[in-house]
């Protein structure tokens, strides 16, 4: 399959540095994205007070809470950052990045409902409590919600900048 | 014409990441990996392909930008072509970096080759804002020159004309002829080389050039032949630039690339931005790039591991499954308890966790292909200056992520000698796709199925190549450093084929080994864990147990019991193997490895198993590609005692401080 390439012309810089509704919606995610890394910090605090078990270390993740921020730090580069040109590419990372994140935690709750369809299969689902509606509350975890936000304003970058 | 007569050999040249490799594959229709980074030949490569009645015996050099043999890839490609005298050879140009292409095609010219150009990425100069005039280059350079986009496999059947055009004809182009002091260099030594007869068969050209440029094999040939009147010549040409005649043959060169350059190339007024390095402007900011390198990597892992954990299980029930039906339907029989306790155990613990390695191939791929691999090493680049190794031997140890055999190949790349030793010592720290079954085997099993020790076993890995790195060059292989020169290949949405080929390659590698290597290791296993057991006795009186009981105080302190070593030491054969043995030691049968895993270790032991893997020798194919690489004993023999050193003292660290935790 041929590769798609991507070019911008100085025109369309201006349109985006104009597109002040998109900056904002920018701006939202940042913080959106900063408050879910810093939640996952808080969390991974707890649990290194914790100290029952070594497993609790890893858990919610510190990790998570590093690629959050990234994504935070990523967007709010592209509100404040005064190179109309620059500014697209941190927006354009962020959008590319929260998308990579969505697809690995979707993959999670694809892998969620999976393992519930084998369950069911094999008459497990009831028991076990979690069935299709703990799949699906997996899915939605607020990295995916934010994922999806982050979709939908790279979308409207992608139209207003590359046409 | 008989057949042997109908053999035409091409060469394919170019600067690195051109699309020498990809026009390969097309010509060919072999499948050598393309890769979207400088450096992915490292070797000369061959196929074949009829045309026209003649059959095209083609020849993939690793890219160069130069002839003269400065770095072990770069002589592959001059050697080859000084040597063996192809009967064509095609200059692969990016139109996107003209001047650099046409710099190596004036030194292909001056050697005397049948020249074909392929203008490849006629559609990135395009985006761009730049058109080639391909009529006009032709006519500068004297030979045909074919645009392309190889990509889509534009242009191909004029190329494969254009070859056998330009071996029918049979005319060699005119060498190119520079101006003031250069050419009048060239020509007086060019004159003194034609008059040695022992000098004879190589283009008297290439060799006057390459004596000014101070070519290391150039210089050679000479010293070889005593050509007495060449050398007095080459003293005097010496004199008259002051010393050294490379920097005023080569800036001649780079004049005369620059003037055709830019006679043939016409730019549009108002040029396009690229994204590529508007995202560039982001991906290598200062203080983002290297949590973006984690976050990038971080994502990869838990793609590979969510996407995959139903079919783990999947898979996992189901040999286990087999392995039930096998242990009811089979007669009882030696035969019928090696195949249910040996390689069933072995085999099936390893393909149950296939998919893990099959999505993390599938993400590898999409981040190699889409461009961002190649800056990694840029943005590596300070780190490793400070652990004594430039940029350029960051690309062989990304390649390591792959295989560690590979990565070891690639870093001939690396022009010091000493810092090539350097790299390939450190290459078997970086984690490649073997370990990870194993990794993922010990968090399930006793790290609650979490991804961050995984993780932190990569950045783990990191640390202790530049640890390593650094070590050896403040001690044994001290030397400067060169600055890193890379072209980065513009940032493309990954094609489809590129992908599918890299996973399905890798995945049939596996699958590969997982039908002989891991066979024959669970066998042995198996058979050691069997011998020596006297009737109604366990497993632990076998004669396995009793080896590995020896070392067993060894590994004490790390939490290691006789189970845990039997496994590592069949691990030297490779790291698949360790799981398989797991499998068959700990004869865990229903349940599967991870359970039998459960109560061998607990948390820190397991973190440690994890670290020793990761650190020591990956596995004999890696010892044999060091031991060739470096073509000596001595290097292979050191690497496998540092490895062990290094995975022995860390892990025991490790131990340590997550016993301290737990604690």
């Amino acid at each position: 399959m041929a590769r798609r390439r991507l070019y911008l012309d100085q025109r369309d810089v201006e349109t985006w540095a104009r597109s002040r509704d998109i900056h904002a919606a920018i701006a939202a995610l940042a913080l959106l994205y900063a408050l879910v890394a810093a939640t996952s910090l808080a969390s991974t605090v707890a649990g290194l007070l914790d100290r029952e078990a070594l497993g609790v270390y890893w858990s919610p993740g510190l990790f998570d809470a590093l690629a959050c921020a990234t994504v935070a730090g990523l967007y709010a580069k592209a509100v404040l950052k005064r190179s109309r040109a620059e500014s697209v590419g941190y927006a354009v990372v962020g959008v590319a990045l929260a998308a990579a994140l969505l697809v690995s935690y979707t993959a999670a709750g694809i892998a969620g409902l999976a393992s519930v369809a084998l369950e069911a299969a094999s008459g497990g689902a009831e028991e076990d409590g979690g069935g299709l509606g703990g799949a699906l509350l997996e899915a939605a975890r607020p990295e995916v919600v934010l994922g999806l936000l982050s979709l939908a304003t790279g979308y409207a970058i992608a139209k207003r900048v590359l046409g | 014409m008989s057949e042997t007569s109908k053999l035409v050999r091409v060469a394919l040249a170019g600067v690195p990441n051109a699309g020498k490799t990809l026009i390969f594959n097309l010509i060919t229709g072999a499948r050598a990996r393309v890769s979207n980074w400088p450096g992915t030949t490292v070797e000369k490569r061959v196929g074949y392909r009829w045309h026209r009645g003649y059959r095209l015996e083609v020849v993939d050099l690793p890219g160069a930008y130069s002839l003269t043999a400065w770095s072990p890839e770069q002589e592959v490609a001059a050697r080859f072509l000084v040597e063996e005298k192809p009967d064509v050879v095609v200059a692969v140009f990016d139109a996107t970096n003209l001047e650099k292409s046409v710099y190596l095609a004036l030194q292909l010219l001056e050697a005397g080759h049948k020249l074909v150009v392929a203008l490849n990425k006629i559609d990135l100069a395009e985006g761009l804002g730049v058109e080639v005039d391909h009529w006009e280059l032709s006519r500068l350079l004297s030979c045909p020159v074919v645009p392309m986009v190889a990509t889509k496999a534009l242009g191909l059947r004029e190329l494969l004309d254009a070859i056998i055009d330009a071996y029918e004809r049979g005319e060699k182009p005119a060498p190119p002829r520079y101006s003031g002091l250069a050419g009048e260099l060239v020509e007086k030594l060019e004159a003194a080389v034609k008059s040695e007869e022992s000098l004879g068969s190589l283009s008297s050209r290439r060799l006057a050039v390459g004596l000014l440029e101070n070519d290391p094999y150039s210089l050679s040939v000479v010293e070889k032949t005593g050509a007495s009147r060449v050398k007095r010549e080459l003293e005097e040409a010496r004199l008259e630039c002051g010393g050294d005649c490379s920097l005023v043959v080569s800036k001649a060169r780079l004049d005369l690339a620059s003037s055709i350059a830019s006679r043939v190339e016409k730019r549009r007024a108002a040029p396009l931005r690229r994204l590529s390095d508007l995202v560039d402007a982001a991906v290598l900011d200062k203080h983002l790039a290297v949590p973006v390198l984690l976050t990038v990597f971080w994502a990869l892992f838990v793609f590979a591991f969510r996407a995959s954990e139903p079919l783990v299980e999947l898979a996992d029930s189901a040999v286990a499954s087999l392995a039930e039906a096998l242990a009811e339907a089979l007669p009882e029989s030696a035969l019928s308890m090696l195949i249910v306790e040996g390689v069933l155990p072995g085999v099936g613990a390893v393909l149950a966790l296939l998919p893990v390695l099959v999505f993390f191939f599938l993400g590898l791929a999409v981040v190699d292909d889409s461009g961002y691999m190649a800056r990694v090493s840029g943005l590596l680049d300070p780190i490793a200056s400070r652990a004594g190794l430039s940029g350029r031997s960051t690309l062989p140890l990304a390649v390591c992520l792959g295989c560690n055999v590979v990565g070891v190949k690639a870093a001939r790349v690396i022009p010091d000698a000493r810092e090539r030793l350097a790299a390939i010592l450190a290459a078997p720290f970086v984690s490649c796709p073997a370990r990870l079954p194993v990794y993922v085997a010990v968090s399930f099993a006793v790290l609650g199925g979490s991804l961050a020790p995984v993780a932190l076993m990569y950045l783990l890995s990191f640390l202790v190549v530049l640890g390593v790195a650094a070590g050896l060059r403040r001690t044994l292989l001290s030397g400067g450093l060169r600055p890193l020169v890379v072209e980065l290949p513009e940032y493309t949405l990954p094609a489809i084929v590129n992908v599918k080929n890299f996973v399905v390659d890798r995945t049939a590698d596996f699958l590969k080994k997982a039908g002989t290597l891991i066979v024959l290791a669970s066998v042995g296993v198996w058979a050691l864990l069997s011998v020596g057991v006297p009737e109604g006795g366990t497993v632990e009186s076998s004669l396995g147990a009793r080896l590995a009981s020896v070392l067993e105080p060894l590994f004490a302190p790390l939490g290691f019991d006789w189970r845990l070593v039997l496994a590592l030491v069949s691990g030297f054969l490779a790291k698949e193997v360790v799981v398989a043995a797991l499998a068959v030691i700990l004869g865990v049968g229903e349940e599967g490895v991870i359970e039998g895993l459960r109560e061998a270790m607990d948390p820190a032991v397991g973190l440690a198993f994890m670290t020793f893997v990761l650190l020591y020798t990956p596995c004999v194919a890696t010892v044999a590609a060091i031991w060739s690489e470096t073509r000596s004993v001595k290097w292979a023999l050191f690497s496998i005692a540092l490895s062990l050193l290094v995975a022995y003292s860390v892990s025991l660290l490790v131990y340590a401080v997550a016993r301290a935790m737990v604690a």
